[in-house]
């Protein structure tokens, strides 16, 4: 079953990842092609364009050839017919005729021919054979430029529909990647929720099961047979109440990482909050042989109470394990934030301990070594709420010379304090 | 005190800024470019009735200011004076059609070549035949170089003259047997002697094969490639295509 499990979140992955590696692949074409298509604009622009108009311009001058060497080959007067040849040397020398060896060569031979013809030294009945050569030339010379359009225009249109198509195709990879996704939460979801079901069914049992030995030892201990061993079933009890106090920690981390919760902002007087603390902690202080002090504040912020009772409740109780004698709670005003601190003269913490801190079951240096002060959990509590309210969390400790732990809270000026 | 310096450096800024946003406004005057022409040489650059700049550098000149956005003057001078000039910056562009050559290169900046030129023998007889012959040439030219580098193996006698209609004179008054002129100049002398008798043959020398272009200030670096990337945008746009069919028949780039 477990196997069948693992199995069913490895598939997951690997899907995952193959649709990073497609999407990649994909992405990376589309980018490349477009880069293509760039390349190919730019030179159409920068060197395709005046490719084709100095062949246009060769192919204008071919033409004027074959109109000069018309006049030489048919004019009877040796002026015009000079003429003629006279201007075909220019038509022939043009850079454009110069594009290309085969379209040179051809100017050239015109342009002698029309000079000997001009000059009568050849017959004027050749050239016609020369006059078809140069509209050839002209005609493959336009023709070639169409091709070279045509050419670029397909290039840029199969490209472009590659990139429609790797387009269209990341569209698809994107939507079922999201309908997988969705399909995958909820079947997260699903078995989140079976398991906080079975697990709060679980913690209800518990807690009954404790609640009865607990009452089971009072009773023990009250009854006669229970006087010689009593010793026995009052550490028995305490080893109980431990349980009890681990489980009910346990169970609220639980809580707050599986359930969503929201706290509720509003403003709280703090003097509330500590009166109530000072009254709650009054016996478990002489218990501990603790002078618990709560300094006197004016001051409110904006907090959910509960959280905020809860995150005081577990570090009071963290410095009175660890306190020698004195634990002071103060608030001070830090600019628009109120910080709340927690003070205590215990043994304090290595520097190597505080980043561990935070996680659940790790407890400071001293405490380690001190059997029954807890199990670790509550700062691990704190700074879960802490995180819930936003509310930065700062340790403040040295080995021998105790801890303080300030926690900053929201008091926002535009609230009005009555 | 100390609140007075404060006050002082305060208004002080200020000022500054006020003044500096005041001229950031102001837009820059643009600057003037100074356009030489060589004087009397139709079709590429005269004056008409009017007294008007006209013909194919003019025109080219002003496509160019155009495409740099930047106001114009006309300067004309000799062919002489042309590289002098333009060397120390009397003037901005020399709009001469100036074939590039090494010892030219050296003097000025050119920009990429526009055109190309030819260089033609006209005279009655071909230059195979014209020992003894008196041949005018426009003076500080190339041609003129030529001509006198060739005198003594062809035994010819040079006549240095100023401008290009000068040419034609020569040869209409028989104070020269024969020119060897520039193309754009060759067509404005067969127009007007090719019924006399006269005929134009180009003369194949690697010399007169360089390209035409233009010169530019060799202390203006920017200007050259301003006026390269203008030139490169008026042969892609037309522009070039235009002026060339107003002055001539065939393409001459």
């Amino acid at each position: 079953m477990r196997h069948r499990k693992w199995h069913g979140l490895w598939l997951a992955y690997l899907s995952a990842g193959f649709c990073v590696l497609v999407f990649t692949v994909l992405s990376t074409g589309i980018l490349g092609l477009q880069q293509r298509i760039l390349g190919l604009t730019n030179e159409t622009r920068e060197v395709l364009v005046p490719q084709f108009l100095e062949q246009i311009r060769a192919v204008r001058n071919l033409e004027m050839l074959a109109h000069y060497g018309g006049l030489a080959a048919k004019a009877e007067d040796s002026a015009v017919r000079q003429e003629a040849a006279f201007l075909a040397a220019f038509a022939a020398a043009n850079p454009g005729n110069l594009s290309d060896e085969q379209t040179r060569q051809l100017a050239s031979s015109a342009y002698q021919l029309i000079q000997s013809i001009a000059a009568r030294e050849r017959d004027p009945a050749e050239w016609a054979a020369m006059e078809k050569a140069l509209s050839s030339r002209a005609d493959q010379v336009a023709v070639s430029i169409g091709q070279v359009v045509t050419q670029r225009a397909t290039n840029i249109r199969d490209d472009s529909l590659t990139v429609r198509n790797l387009a269209i195709a990341l569209a698809v990879l994107f939507a079922l990647s999201m309908g997988m996704m969705l399909v995958l939460g909820r079947f997260l979801m699903v078995r989140i929720k079976v398991k906080s079901e079975l697990f709060n069914e679980a913690s209800h049992d518990f807690r009954q099961r404790l609640h009865g030995l607990q009452l089971l030892i009072n009773t023990a201990k009250r009854s006669r047979a229970a006087r010689d061993g009593g010793n026995v079933l009052s550490s028995f009890e305490a080893t109980t109440n431990d349980l009890q106090r681990y489980l009910e920690n346990l169970l609220e981390i639980a809580r707050l990482d599986a359930v969503a919760i929201r706290p509720l902002i509003r403003k709280v007087v703090l003097q509330e909050v500590f009166q109530r603390l000072e009254l709650q902690f009054q016996d478990a202080a002489s218990h501990h042989g603790v002078d618990i002090k709560f300094r006197h504040t004016r001051l409110w912020c904006m907090t959910d109470e509960n959280m905020l009772l809860r995150i005081l409740e577990n570090l009071i109780a963290n410095a009175m394990k660890f306190a020698r004698s004195r634990v002071l709670v103060a608030a001070r005003l830090r600019g628009d934030q109120v910080e709340v601190c927690v003070i205590d003269n215990g043994p304090g913490m290595p520097e190597f301990n505080r980043r561990s801190l935070y996680k659940a079951f790790v407890q400071g240096g001293g405490a380690a070594q001190q059997a029954g002060l807890g199990f670790g959990l509550g700062l691990s509590i704190v700074m879960r709420l802490a995180g819930l309210l936003s509310a930065p969390v700062n340790i403040g400790t040295k080995e021998g010379h105790g801890s303080m732990v300030r926690v900053r809270f929201d008091r926002p000026s535009d609230v009005p304090p009555g | 005190m100390k609140k007075k310096t404060w006050g002082l450096v305060l208004w002080a800024a200020l000022f500054c800024f006020a003044h500096s946003a005041a001229h950031a406004d102001e837009p820059s005057k643009p600057r003037t470019l100074k356009l030489l022409l060589l004087k009397d040489n139709p079709p590429l650059s005269h004056r008409d009735a009017g007294g008007k700049f006209v013909g194919f550098n003019v025109d080219l000149g002003r496509l160019l200011c155009d495409a740099i956005k930047m106001p114009c003057e006309f300067q004309e001078t000799e062919h002489t004076k042309v590289i002098e000039m333009i060397s120390k910056g009397e003037v901005d562009i020399g709009m001469i059609s100036l074939i590039v050559t090494p010892e030219r290169a050296r003097q000025v900046l050119f920009t990429e070549p526009y055109r190309i030129s030819k260089t033609f023998w006209i005279s009655r007889v071909p230059m195979g035949q014209s020992a003894k012959a008196r041949v005018a040439v426009v003076n500080g030219s190339i041609q003129h170089k030529w001509a006198e580098r060739n005198s003594a193996q062809q035994g010819w006698t040079v006549v240095p003259v100023s401008v290009n209609p000068e040419l034609i004179r020569s040869l209409r008054d028989g104070k020269a047997d024969a020119v060897i002129s520039p193309s754009s100049a060759a067509l404005e002398i067969m127009k007007e002697l090719s019924h006399s008798g006269f005929n134009a043959r180009p003369i194949e020398s690697q010399e007169f094969n360089n390209p035409v272009a233009i010169a530019v200030n060799p202390a203006d670096k920017a200007l050259c490639d301003q006026l390269n990337a203008a030139l490169k945008q008026i042969k892609t746009n037309g522009q070039l295509d235009s002026i060339n069919s107003k002055y001539f028949s065939f393409r001459v780039f």
